[in-house]
């Protein structure tokens, strides 16, 4: 069967940020401009409880059940650094000989593993899967987002270098940061986070995190961490800012009016539906938003994998996050030995396929709109879907984000958010400025 | 120095005055807050020409950096203009140095904020309107 990259009959705009994305081109305009890296923002100080002047680096997280997709631009250079995290949790052992593994340890916590180093003990715990509410007030959360967003400047270039650009033992310094956050879209209505959201956001905002990263090789740094300002935005938006915006900062040229954002995501799925309204004598195109939750996302196939394996090794029994972890290797430690266990997945997957049909049937059928498949989900479920799409519809009438960019798209689109927040802030800081000049003169 | 606004404004030369009437006429804003614009981006500009006060380099109470980032968001478009029009006045030393850097090494080190905007207005208010690229410290109250 023909992969969905060789069948894909539609392309992004070349103009787009998406298309200079899977490009790799320079994320720069025609005017030699990139993404803001450092936007003026205030912190909160809860010692003097006053605001202080600041500047924060700019990022975006998607904020998924299954995995924390970061991106940041990278120091002194026009491109993207990117980060995908399972959302796996292990307190840390002493490790006695071989390679370490990298550990954390935020504000005096235990010492942890994260992501597929917490996979590879066999022991992850998951994290809460859910809304915001039920995901921030956890204390391994909040150490893992920390952590996260440390590892994502490390991988942007962060940090004291030596010449040969790794990273110098020691302290770090402190680090402000101006993050765009993916949230579900029932957490984000036309107020912005919903009042839920705010409050489950307040565990992390303006709290000073000390994070200890210790390297692979046992080399130690420190990084202080504020989360001085939020831009939470509906997450699978944030893909169809990456498809419709450019780096001219406008939107690009097209004719499609409906456009239908299929975000197959690992506890949940989502849709967001664009209406690019055009009319006689204007210009530029009305845009017209909604979006919401479809169903359950992978986790549902993730755990019929982890019954059927229990069925077949009974002593055997996964967490959330050792299943999909599973359900995207196709591999599972039994006797201590790796083993494959592909036939188990796509057994499972195949018996979930009329479940995805009937979750996605409607939009298959809307001959009017054009869908865009997304999100980690729509790179392990690709075969089911790509049938599905071709059975329902034209190929010029869909299209699949390439497997490497899939599961980060959300978050790469939630920059051109970010930016237009920053773009606010720094006008709002030039204007002060100015009007504090004249008030002088 | 004379701290109090300024009452009244005469002897502006009648180009001066055409080109704030033009600039009213096309964004709608009132001649008043052009003027106000005007005043704001001339005064940063009159102030660099007038040089600094002394070796420290100071400009009043201002630093030549304090400057410098007020001043690039003013001039960036009337250097764009220059440039497009072929009268910038180092043309020749920009010209000599066009095959020099690479994009990334072009690109400033991090550290000060820059005035880069990417985004247009029209987008920004358009994400505004979607409810999206709001900020959180903005309605934030502490506990």
């Amino acid at each position: 069967m023909a992969t969905f990259a060789e069948v894909q009959t539609h392309h992004p705009h070349p103009d787009s940020l998406l298309a200079k994305v899977i490009a790799g081109a320079p994320l720069l305009n025609s005017k030699d401009q990139g993404l803001i890296e450092d936007v003026p923002s205030q912190r909160w100080n809860r010692e003097t409880f006053a605001w202080s002047p600041t500047t924060a680096k700019m990022a975006c997280i998607d904020n998924g059940n299954e995995s924390l997709k970061g991106v940041m631009p990278t120091v002194n250079a026009p491109y993207l650094a990117s980060l995908r995290m399972p959302t796996a949790y292990a307190p840390a052992k002493k490790l006695r000989g071989g390679d370490g593994r990298l550990t954390w340890q935020v504000n005096g916590s235990e010492e942890f593993w994260m992501g597929e180093e917490a996979l590879e003990t066999k022991k992850a715990e998951s994290l809460p899967v859910g809304f915001s509410p039920e995901r921030f007030p956890d204390h391994r959360f909040q150490r893992f987002i920390a952590a996260f967003q440390v590892e994502l400047l490390v991988r942007a270039g962060h940090g004291k270098r030596d010449a040969s650009g790794k990273l110098v033992e020691g302290q770090q310094g402190e680090f402000n940061i101006f993050l765009a956050i993916g949230l579900p879209p029932e957490e984000v209505d036309r107020n912005g986070a919903t009042y839920e959201a705010r409050e489950a956001l307040k565990y992390i905002f303006n709290k000073p995190f000390e994070v200890v990263r210790i390297d692979e090789q046992g080399q130690e740094t420190t990084w202080r961490l504020f989360f001085v300002e939020f831009v939470p935005y509906g997450q699978t938006f944030g893909s169809f800012c990456a498809w419709y915006y450019t780096l001219e900062g406008t939107p690009i040229a097209t004719n499609i009016e409906r456009h239908i954002t299929l975000d197959i995501g690992g506890g949940q799925s989502h849709m967001c539906e664009v209406e690019i309204a055009h009319r006689r004598d204007e210009p530029r195109p009305k845009l017209r938003m909604s979006a919401e939750q479809i169903g359950e996302g992978t986790i549902l196939i993730a755990r019929g994998v982890s019954e059927a394996i229990r069925q077949q090794y009974n002593t055997i029994q996964l967490s959330d996050a050792e299943a999909q972890h599973v359900l995207s290797s196709g591999m599972i430690s039994v006797g201590g030995r790796r083993q494959p266990v592909n036939d188990i997945v796509n057994r499972v997957i195949e018996s979930r396929a009329d479940n995805l049909n009937s979750l996605l049937l409607r939009y298959l059928r809307d001959g009017q709109s054009f869908l865009m498949f997304t999100g980690g989900g729509s790179v392990l479920l690709q075969d089911t879907l790509l049938r599905l799409a071709n059975m329902h519809r034209k190929a010029d009438s869909f299209y699949f984000v390439p497997p490497e960019l899939a599961p980060f798209l959300n978050a790469i689109g939630g920059l051109v958010l970010a930016q237009a927040s920053a773009q606010q802030a720094i006008s709002r800081r030039e204007a002060h400025q100015a009007a504090d000049t004249a008030a002088e003169r | 120095m004379n701290s109090r606004y300024p009452i009244s404004l005469k002897n502006i030369p009648p180009d001066a005055w055409e080109m704030v009437q033009a600039i009213s006429a096309k964004s709608g804003a009132e001649v008043a807050e052009v003027l106000r614009q005007c005043v704001v981006t001339g005064s940063l500009i009159e102030l660099i020409k007038a040089g600094p006060d002394d070796e420290a380099g100071k400009y009043g109470d201002f630093s030549p950096t304090y400057l410098a980032r007020l001043t690039r968001r003013a001039l960036g478009a009337p250097i764009d203009f220059l440039l497009e029009t072929g009268e910038h006045p180092y043309l020749a030393t920009l010209a000599a140095n066009a095959n020099g850097p690479t994009p990334a090494a072009k690109k400033e080190p991090s550290g000060a904020p820059t005035a880069r905007f990417l985004l247009d207005q029209e987008t920004v208010n358009e994400l505004q309107s979607l409810c999206m690229g709001e900020s959180f410290s903005a309605g934030w109250q502490p506990d």
